[in-house]
Order: structure tokens, then sequence, then C-alpha cells
């Protein structure tokens, strides 16, 4: 069966504004099947965000090869890599909705790849497909919020659009960045789990960035560790240990307080026992 | 850094004095006792204002050419300035732009090509900028021949150019993260621009717009001293006949304009902005 994702010594890096350049990857090969469910952890600036870029084809390798659904984005443009792009769905960390605009439109954006500019422009005043727009809100709980401006709804309504504009496109995968650092930690499971229910029916792909370790144990059958742009393990939850977690994050400085092994030792006795 | 600044400002402070002296920008010469005096005579003709109802009801109809020169202006000047301003946001056309992300580098001619519509409208944006809308006006009686037409293509082409370049920065300073997002999902780059980054600009466009509003409203007035109709053309000829209570009326017919302009546009921002 072709690969959902699949990455072969990729490299990317990016230029500072103080000049010189930032290793965001550094050879990172993977290979993802459809319909898998993946949580990607390590410290910040490990390249979980340039990872998902790569992913879903708003950023090119500077070297190595990115393939999805076993095509190669370098080698089409126009059209086909448009049409591409929508079979992988986005959840941004910060949303990235357009706040001005009502519900109903943020999640129609998600159908844009197969509309024209024209009725892309109509939907803007009298909107198009709102049988799909209602289908997709009433899907994440926010049915009675699509005639709203987007602004007015609450951090937690707001990552529910965005939701639900990635599952308007029908894609066969779904990428997520840190969804759960914009929800109340006790919103944190349910939040995986809704993630889950919505893409279990038709064994969606998902790709998830996680901060919390934790959540990451509790929920996923394959965890990636990426440690200063590499790939440090590749592994299911029950065959990581703690000191493959401590290597991990070493040097990390965003561990809040005492030695990172004792939080992280903390952090997965709990997820354990919980 | 801060000693740099403070030279910045002191070269600053130095220019402008040098400016003035330049000049020969003296205030004092306004204190001077034969200035005040022919400025106290000349003060003394405005008043009263002539509000008899015959003069003001001979005024109604150039207030009003005043309002529609302005408005038809500044219709034009979107026409013309909404189209050149997509061109010259450089984030929507130059390589390496936010909206190319992922996208395989144009190659050959269309890799030469994809930055000319920006340069090719930054271009007529200057030109079209840099003559004020009275020369542009005096241009254009040549082809309309005295009244109203040359005003108001006056008005568009000069406000055309600075709407045009102003839109253009307004859409650059915008947060591009929704566009990018929408282009992540297979959009296309208008369609990414339309939905992703003129929604979030449109407060500021606006806004923009209904302020260019106002000043062409003044603008339509002084290209009423150039034969284009309106309150400008009563001042005018006022002027020349030395009916300096008729002037002062229409003076404050076109301070009342304005203040006008400011409440309505007012309106607007709040109701749709």
């Amino acid at each position: 069966m072709e690969s959902a994702f699949e990455l072969t010594d990729v490299h990317k890096r990016f230029r500072l504004a103080t000049g010189g350049w930032k290793d965001a990857l550094q050879g990172v090969t993977l290979s993802i099947r459809p319909g898998e469910f993946i949580a990607i952890i390590g410290p910040s600036g490990a390249g979980k965000t340039t990872l998902l870029r790569l992913l879903n084809l708003t950023l090119r390798p500077d070297s190595g090869d990115v393939r999805v659904s076993g095509l190669n984005p370098a080698k089409i443009g126009g059209k086909a890599l448009r049409a591409l792009r929508s079979r992988t769905g986005t959840i941004y960390q910060q949303h990235n909705l357009i706040p001005s605009l009502r519900v109903v439109h943020n999640i129609l954006a998600g159908r844009l790849s197969s509309w024209s500019i024209m009725k892309a422009l109509y939907s803007l005043i009298s909107p198009r497909e709102t049988t799909s727009a209602a289908e997709a809100a009433r899907k994440v709980g926010i049915l009675d919020k699509l005639w709203e401006r987007t602004d007015r709804l609450s951090g937690g309504e707001q990552q529910r659009v965005a939701i639900a504009r990635a599952l308007i496109q029908n894609p066969s995968h779904l990428l997520a960045d840190e969804p759960i650092a914009s929800v109340d930690p006790s919103r944190a499971d349910a939040l995986i789990q809704l993630l889950r229910e919505l893409t279990a029916e038709d064994q969606k792909t998902v790709v998830v960035n996680l901060h919390d370790v934790p959540v990451a144990l509790r929920h996923f059958p394959r965890i990636i560790g990426l440690h200063a742009g590499e790939v440090f393990f590749d592994l299911p939850p029950e065959e990581i240990t703690e000191n493959a977690l401590v290597g991990l994050y070493e040097g990390d400085e965003e561990i809040p307080e005492g030695d990172a092994r004792d939080w992280i030792g903390e952090a997965t006795k709990e997820s354990l026992s919980g | 850094m801060a000693a740099g600044r403070f030279v910045l400002l002191l070269a600053g402070a130095a220019a402008v004095l040098a400016s003035l002296r330049f000049v020969e920008f003296n205030p004092a010469l306004l204190l001077y006792p034969d200035a005040l005096a022919s400025m106290a005579d000349f003060g003394q003709g405005f008043f009263p204002p002539d509000l008899s109802l015959d003069f003001l009801s001979t005024t109604l109809r150039p207030a009003l050419e005043t309002i529609q020169l302005a408005t038809a202006g500044t219709a034009l000047a979107l026409a013309f300035g909404i189209p050149l301003s997509l061109m010259a946001a450089g984030t929507f056309h130059l390589g390496g732009g936010p909206l190319f992300e992922g996208d395989p580098p144009a190659r050959g001619m269309r890799g030469t090509l994809r930055p000319a519509p920006y340069w090719i409208s930054r271009l007529a944006l200057n030109a079209m900028r840099s003559i004020p809308e009275i020369i542009w006006a005096l241009l254009f009686v040549r082809m309309t021949g005295l009244g109203a037409a040359a005003g108001i293509l006056g008005i568009g082409v000069a406000y055309a150019g600075i709407m045009g370049k102003v839109f253009a920065e307004i859409m650059e300073g915008t947060d591009m993260r929704p566009a990018i997002a929408l282009r992540a999902a297979g959009a296309s780059r208008p369609q990414a621009i339309v939905y992703g980054v003129i929604p979030g600009a449109m407060r500021t466009l606006l806004s923009y717009t209904l302020y260019r509003w106002e000043c062409a409203m003044r603008a339509a007035a002084i290209l009423g001293f150039v034969g284009a109709g309106g309150l400008g053309q009563q001042i005018e000829i006022s002027m020349r006949m030395f009916e300096h209570t008729r002037t002062a009326t229409l003076i404050i017919e076109l301070f009342l304009l304005v203040a006008l302009a400011d409440v309505i546009s007012g309106y607007i921002r709040r109701r749709f902005a």
C-alpha cells in the first residue's frame, strides 16, 4: 500500500533575522501509512512545525524527498499541486482563521480548491453549499455559531471552526499543530478524542504535534520524538523509556522547574497509571 | 542606538530650519502694523456673510456639484486604484512571497515575468500620484472642455495613484497566515487573496477611502478655480468681483460640506467596519 507521507533524508534550514542559519530539519526519514494516528513530540525548536509545513506542502525541502500519497510535489505544479494539497487538512496552533468573516465563510474556505474564483467571490455575498458547512459545524458542535462573526467566538469555539474548515475538505490526511496548547488543560483529552472520532470512520491519517508528553503517551499508538531536527525515536508508547524522554528534552529551557528527569518521570508515571 | 537617534533628530531639525530660511519664511511679517491693518480691513469685508435667501438659493446647485465631483472622482479612483493596488502589493507577487511558499519555483519566462505586474503598477502609481489633481484637471480640460468632467478625471487619476499605493501597503501589512492556510488547503493565489487577505484589511481600506472622499471634497473646491464648477468656482467669481460677504458665505458652506462628509463617513465606519 502507498504511504500517506514519505520523507527521505529531508533537510530544511532558515535564515535567521540576526544573520546566520538555523537548521530546522537535518536528515529526516519517515514513512507514515494511511490511517495512522501519530503524535510528534520534542522540545520547542526541534522542528515539529517545520515538519508539519513540509507535510502540508507549504514549505519545500532544501534537499531530500517529500511524497504525499505517492506523489512528488516538486514534480507537479498548478492544478495538480492544489489538488494534492486539498487532500491534507491542517489545524494551526493560532487557528489562522479570518476573524472578520462569518463562521460559515471560514468553514467554506476549506472548499476553495474545488471552486472557481467567481464562485468564491459569489459565495462571499451569498454563501454557497451551506448544507455541507452546517454539517461540518454540527460535527464539531458549533452549529449554533454558523452565522456569527468568527472574532466574536471564544478561543475554543474558534478552534472548532478551524477543525470544521479542515473537515469540509474531506481530506485523506489531517495535521494538527499543538492543538491542545490553546484549550483548557482539562479539555485536552477530550480534544484528542474528538480528533480521533472525526477521523476514525474513513480512516484518515492523523499527525499531531504535541508538547504534552502524557497526553501523547495516553492516546497515540505511534510517537515520533524530534530533537534538534532529527528523529530521536519512533516508537509505540509502551517502548518509550524514561531515559529516552530525558534525552529528547535534553537542554530544553522550557521545562518549568527542577531536573528534566523529575518532570518527565512524574509525567510518565501519571500517564501510565492513569 | 540612543545617540544615533539623537543625531537623526538634530539633523531633521536642522533641515527644517534651513528650509524655512531658504524660502524666506518670516513669521514676524504677520505682526507688522501694516500687515495687521490690511488684514483687518480684508477681514472686515467678509462681515456680515451674505445670508439672503436669494443668494443662498443660487449656491445650492454649486454645493451639490462639489459633492458630486468629489464622489464621482473617488469612485473613479477606486475603479483604477483597486486593481493597481492588487498588482502593487509585493507580498502577492514577488518571488519567495508568502503566497508562493511550497510552490515549485517558476522557471524561464514565467519566472522572469512574475514580478512584472509589481514593477509596472508601481511605476504607473508613482506617475499618477506625483502630478497633483489640479494639473491633471488642466490637462483633461483640453480633452473634455471646461466643466465637471475634467475635475472628476483629475481627482480620479491623482487619487487612484494615492489610493493604489496606500491600499497596496495596507494589504502588505495584513496578517498573511490565514491566506497561507488557504493555500495549504488547495486554494489558488487569487482565492487566497480574496478570502484570506482582503477581509482582514477591509476595515482599514474602507476607513482610508472615506478619508480620501473628505479630501476630495476640498480638492473639488480647488478644482472649481480652474473651471470645474461647484463651490470653488463660485468662490473664485465672488472674490474676483470683490463680493467678500458672498465669499464668506461660500467658505462657510464649504466648511459645512467637509464637516458633513466627516459625519457621514463616521456613520459608515461605525455601521460597516
